[in-house]
């Protein structure tokens, strides 16, 4: 490797990682995708997001 | 100001990496590689000055500017033939990515408004990463503070700091701060981008930057997230070498790591993952006993050869390199209190063998369960620096799903490792650690690309509707913490009558550095942030080992405090209870104190929080 010039990208992938799915992963998709929606709700809703967001409508900014 | 600073340091430092002349994957790196290499030239640039006792504005002045137009000559000759970049950018407004980036970037533009107000409230910058550099302003040199915990760490930060304040103020240095949150974000997307996929780039970038400790400290004169961008330039280009081992790689490396390590004393942790890389990859994957002693040894060299002059003066000052560290072993200048490195202790005692420093016995993991838990850092976090936010426990799981990429896998084994570190020696405090999240971060923007490019209509668009109204509430939160520094960050509220109203002492300063002579030496007592004090200082707290009171009569202190230097003593008139817990005295209840006080002081200034007295003969009685 010539010092200063680019190196190749063996590693960048051609396509997306979702292309191909099998039933299995398409499983293991919706389980996350459930758990992740789950603790997002969970977080926001504890936290008081959800209400500083509507306060914040409510007010005009 | 700041944007001239960072297109300086992103031109400089092409320079530098043309001069290494390590192998370079595409612009994103460059550019991210560059701009640690062109501050690092900075740090060092003003260290020497600092040794030198050189930390003279107008010399400051004029280095930082040469050193400037240097840069921007360099970026405006590769400005030029980057240019025909911007012609092939397209941007598809119906992309859900342009709508993530748009809804990252707001938070960010907030968090300026944050930064544009004068540095106060928080202790640390104002006691120590703010307070440090103005010292060394005042005194023209790197000296050393004896009463000031971290006076003799490690301080890359610091010295940028140094330049802000000798070039403009405190906001400077803030600006710096957010500028380093936004570089990490880039080069979280531009590793994403080679290593993953660019999706993946944008998700990585939008979680590390709604990171709530990234939100809360990023605006303020902190160093963590400097640490944290150098942290991750080094490792990332330890990672380049463990793919393509070379010696100009290699070299980029240690000197990012060396520079990683001089910011403060958490990056000690950068050089041991790089040497666990090197050697992994030579004696693991090459098999090769002697280039593995020759890299290591290179690497480690070249890395502690740029902090070794951090150390050296240490050991001048304190007999220490690592002042007030390791003090039993050294035997340095005695300080009050020895700061701990392992967390919560090794568990067990020194009879129970060194095991129990790697591995503690279960009663340690009971105690700190909690503590050490990224489920209660999410939920429950013990204040913001242990706040991590909400998509590392939403996505990582997700991990199951694409363990099986080599790049994956290996970065959460990084994270794995890095997590070991940060509980037993970062003092489980992920604001020490930040490098880990940026990391995770990328696992998690993996994730999140897999889930919104699934083949599935329902998953993805699900997901993505998620996504963005967890982009919204993020976006509130940063509004919601700006909204008070509107009217300072557009000029409507004057700076001072800003600080007047946000900073208790800083009335008390305001009258210290208008009304006491240039030579003036304040006693600060029950007072912690310094940093609007432009009179030399001593700060009086229970660890500090240079004003002593014990079996001291009231002349022996006057004696004392006289042969110090002091002329004045600034003091906070109620100690609140979680300072009195600390060991300070309650100044005005106590009795030496007061005796003192009735013989020794006269009253100068007084607020409704503050006084200060001026140091006088015994005639006071």
């Amino acid at each position: 490797m010539v010092p200063g010039r680019r190196m190749p990208d063996t590693h960048q992938q051609a396509e997306g990682p979702g292309s191909g799915t099998s039933l299995t992963e398409g499983v293991g998709q919706v389980l996350i995708l459930i758990w992740a929606l789950g603790i997002f709700y969970h977080f926001y809703h504890s936290q008081g997001f959800l209400e500083l967001v509507v306060g914040i409508v409510k007010s005009g900014l | 100001m700041a944007l001239a600073l960072l297109g300086g340091a992103t031109g400089v430092g092409h320079l530098v990496l043309h001069v290494i002349g390590a192998p370079r994957s595409d612009r994103g790196e460059t550019a991210v590689f560059s701009l640690a290499l062109g501050l690092g030239t900075l740090m060092m640039l003003t260290l020497g000055l600092g040794l030198a006792g050189g930390l003279y504005r107008p010399v400051i002045c004029i280095l930082t500017g040469v050193w400037c137009v240097t840069g921007w000559w360099m970026l405006w000759m590769r400005g030029v033939a980057d240019a025909g970049i911007l012609r092939t950018l397209h941007v598809n407004i119906r992309s859900p990515y342009v709508w993530l980036v748009g809804g990252a970037t707001l938070p960010l533009l907030l968090h300026l408004v944050r930064a544009l107000a004068p540095p106060h409230g928080a202790t640390d910058p104002l006691a120590y990463q703010l307070a440090l550099p103005r010292l060394y302003l005042l005194h023209h040199g790197l000296s050393f503070e004896p009463t000031i915990t971290g006076a003799l760490y490690t301080a890359n930060m610091g010295l940028l700091y140094v330049v802000s304040l000798a070039l403009r103020n405190g906001i400077l240095a803030q600006l710096m701060h957010l500028s380093l949150a936004v570089a990490v974000c880039a080069g979280v997307f531009a590793f994403a981008r080679r290593y993953l996929s660019w999706q993946a780039g944008v998700f990585a970038a939008a979680i590390f930057s709604s990171m709530p400790v990234i939100i809360v400290f990023a605006p303020q004169g902190y160093i963590d997230i400097g640490l944290c961008f150098f942290q991750f330039t080094a490792l990332w280009a330890v990672a380049n070498w463990a793919r393509e081992p070379g010696r100009r790689t290699l070299l980029l490396a240690a000197i990012l790591t060396g520079l990683a390590m001089g910011v403060k004393p958490q990056g000690l942790a950068t050089v041991l993952v790089g040497v666990l890389v090197l050697a992994i990859r030579r004696l693991g994957v090459d098999r090769d006993v002697r280039v593995a002693g020759r890299d290591i040894a290179t690497f480690v060299g070249v890395a502690f050869l740029l902090i070794l002059p951090w150390y050296a003066r240490a050991y001048f000052y304190a007999g220490n390199p690592v002042w007030p560290l390791a003090n039993d072993i050294f035997h340095g200048l005695p300080f009050g209190y020895e700061p701990v490195v392992a967390s919560g202790g090794s568990g067990g005692s020194a009879a129970d063998g060194w095991w129990h420093v790697i591995l503690p016995p279960m009663s340690w993991f009971h105690t700190y369960a909690r503590s050490m838990n990224p489920w209660y850092w999410t939920f429950e976090p013990s204040g913001w620096q242990k706040a991590i936010g909400v998509y590392f426990i939403a996505l990582l799981p997700g991990l199951a799903l694409v363990v099986r990429h080599p790049v994956v896998w290996r970065l959460s084994l990084f994270c794995l490792g890095y997590y070991v570190i940060l509980v037993r020696a970062l003092h489980m405090n992920p604001r020490y650690g930040l490098v880990l999240f940026a990391v995770a971060s990328l696992l998690c923007g993996y994730v999140a690309h897999r889930l919104a490019s699934s083949s599935w209509r329902p998953v993805r668009v699900l997901f993505l509707a998620g996504i963005m109204v967890t982009v919204v509430c993020n976006l509130a939160w940063s509004y919601t913490l700006a909204r008070p520094y509107l009217s300072v960050a557009l000029g409507s509220e004057a700076r001072e009558v800003f600080l007047t109203r946000t900073e208790p002492n800083y009335r008390l300063f305001r009258f210290i550095n208008e009304e006491t002579p240039e030579e003036a030496k304040v006693l600060l007592q029950g007072i912690v942030k310094g940093f609007y004090c432009e009179r030399d200082y001593l700060w009086d707290h229970p660890h500090q080992n240079v004003v002593r009171y014990e079996g001291m009569s009231t002349e022996q202190l006057y004696a004392q405090l006289r042969g110090l230097g002091v002329t004045h003593i600034a003091r906070m008139i109620r100690i609140p209870q979680t300072r009195l817990s600390l060991g300070y005295p309650q100044y005005f209840t106590d009795d030496f104190h007061e005796r003192f006080r009735a013989r020794f002081l006269r009253l100068v200034y007084r607020d409704e929080s503050f006084v200060l007295f001026e140091l006088q003969d015994g005639g006071g009685a």
